[in-house]
């Protein structure tokens, strides 16, 4: 009966494989008797595991298992109301200053007048510095008030946390670097302030940090996504447009958004893989 | 073995020993473990504290206001939004709001770009130069800070057209205030609302073809009346009218009871 087989007395693929490297290392280190060889052994003495137990490494975070989660975000443009509430929780969660032109992330509006060419403004623009009248607030003015408008909505923006990452590519130091879990972050102890990744990001996601002379941009909230929570300017957003969610996860919001709509993501053919997706955006969108 | 080989092999070893030295020296000792960078830096960074905090913190602080909150339709809107990064404390003291019209134009001023769901004024022609909170409370802008309906009898109301109309919305309010919330049954409303969900979705759950106003953030009261407003004619639709006028009175209290319980416009 197959049933009776007894099964501690089974050798595991596992196992087998182990052995195999063993025995190959161990016959390299009787021919060679180099360091290679014992390194090798000293390896798979330390990698052995318990027949079918997955021994993967939970990440640099404690409490936390980096290998379990992928991230990716997404961008409903057809409910983005231009409140910029995410450009300020956004600043107000990572210490960013409030100023017109350090973001994390932020909103353009694009407005066509009279079906001519796309006008593009975003906060930093002159008209809505003006607008919002003090340096840690931010508003669209209504500079369409009276134009004949024949489309208009605004798009929210963030770093894309790209799957191929030219930023990373360019980092001298290795200061920013992509994680497990889908982030890219950057390492302020390393970073020279050197700006490459500023000019290698094809989105403009990254800005220059003056007080600490290193470079920063949006992390998803990487201290709240390890903690369970939603990046900051989800948290906030009144309308909804902005959803975050774990592609890993047997359900999640993420998951829904990209399976049920048309999504696109932005500059596809610089090869960057952005994993931030938009839906409602026009060709204009940059 | 010739002196020169020698030599030749200590100062080998000198150079590989300073340089394997220096490294370790130099060079931080998670630097490799996961790629060319910093492990520890991954610890540092996911050990930032938390500024932002959900809503529900405040719950138990302020419990009468979060209740109105929750049950209004700004519930998508969170305390930090108005009040500033989270306070911690004994009993956290949110900031007031200094300039409300300003505020309240952030979201809601009338301009291109914003889509058609979102509520939109223009101030001067709205309100004129008053204050946002004479009428409006603003963790239920459908109430009054007394928390009453901002819209004294329903009748005063206009007709509203198939599109958002303030004035149309705040009449809703009136129905809390004259009659008890609509008692119906979750489950047979949940049976009855696929058809609704093709145009309206729910909330963020379910995302509709845009057509009609999330019903994600409403209460029964203004589902069931406004339901009733489209069977009476009171309120004109080419779309909602001839749905309305299929449904029993049970069959609205019970989608009502539906679209106030489930829908949520988080996501």
């Amino acid at each position: 009966m197959e049933d009776e087989i007894d099964k501690d007395k089974l050798v595991g693929r596992r196992e087998i494989l182990g052995m195999l490297g063993k025995t190959g290392a161990a016959i390299a280190a009787l021919l060679g008797g180099g360091e290679v060889a014992q390194a090798v052994v000293a390896q798979a003495q330390a990698s052995e595991t318990p027949a079918g137990a997955v021994t993967a490494d939970p990440g640099p975070v404690p409490g936390y298992d980096w290998t379990k989660h992928k991230y990716a975000f997404g961008v409903d443009a057809t409910r983005c109301i231009g409140c910029l509430r995410c450009a300020v929780a956004g600043k107000l969660e990572n210490n960013v200053a409030f100023d017109p032109h350090h973001f994390r992330t932020w909103v353009e509006r694009y407005g066509t007048v009279d079906g001519g060419e796309t006008l593009i403004d975003s906060q930093n623009d002159e008209g809505n510095i003006k607008a919002a009248g003090r340096p840690d607030n931010y508003r669209f003015d209504d500079r369409y008030a009276d134009a004949n408008v024949t489309k208009a909505f605004f798009v929210p923006k963030l770093c894309n946390h790209c799957t191929r990452p030219a930023c990373v590519q360019v980092c001298p130091t290795g200061a920013t670097y992509k994680t497990e879990d889908g982030a890219v972050l950057i390492d302020h102890e390393y970073c020279i302030g050197c700006r490459y990744c500023i000019q290698a990001c094809p989105y403009g996601a990254r800005f220059f940090n003056e007080e600490k002379q290193v470079t920063d941009k949006c992390t998803w909230c990487y201290h709240r996504i390890t903690k369970g929570l939603n990046p900051a300017c989800v948290e906030v957003c009144p309308a909804s447009a902005r959803i975050f969610g774990d592609l890993k996860a047997p359900q999640s919001a993420i998951k829904d958004f990209i399976r049920d709509n048309r999504i696109q993501v932005l500059r596809p053919d610089t090869g960057n893989g952005p994993n931030v997706f938009y839906i409602g955006i026009d060709k204009e969108v940059l | 073995m010739p002196k020169h080989i020698a030599r030749f092999l200590g100062l080998l070893i000198l150079v590989i020993v300073g340089a394997v030295g220096l490294r370790y020296l130099f060079v931080a000792h998670s630097y490799y473990k996961y790629g060319s960078y910093r492990a520890d830096s991954v610890t540092e960074i996911s050990a930032l504290p938390v500024q932002v905090a959900p809503s529900s913190y405040y719950q138990s602080f302020y419990p009468d206001i979060f209740a109105t909150w929750t049950g209004g339709v700004h519930k998508a809107v969170q305390c930090v939004v108005c009040h500033g990064p989270l306070k911690v404390g004994a009993t956290p003291k949110l900031d007031k709001p200094q300039n409300i019209t300003e505020l309240c134009t952030t979201c809601h001023a009338a301009f291109p770009g914003r889509p058609k769901s979102q509520p939109q004024v223009v101030v001067l022609k709205h309100a004129g130069r008053q204050v946002c909170l004479n009428c409006h409370n603003p963790h239920s802008p459908l109430l009054t800070s007394e928390g009453k309906s901002i819209v004294e009898d329903e009748s005063e109301a206009a007709p509203g057209s198939d599109d958002f109309n303030m004035a149309d919305a705040s009449a809703v309010a009136a129905a809390p205030a004259k009659k008890k919330a609509p008692v119906g049954n979750v489950v047979a409303g949940q049976k009855k609302s696929l058809l609704c969900l093709t145009c309206h979705g729910l909330g963020n759950v379910i995302r509709g073809n845009n057509a009609g106003p999330n019903l994600g953030a409403q209460t029964a009261e203004h589902i069931a009346l406004e339901l009733r407003k489209f069977q009476s004619g009171k309120r004109p639709s080419v779309v909602m009218g001839p749905v309305a006028n299929g449904l029993s009175s049970d069959e609205i209290n019970d989608l009502a009871a539906y679209f106030a319980t489930s829908a949520t416009n988080k996501r």
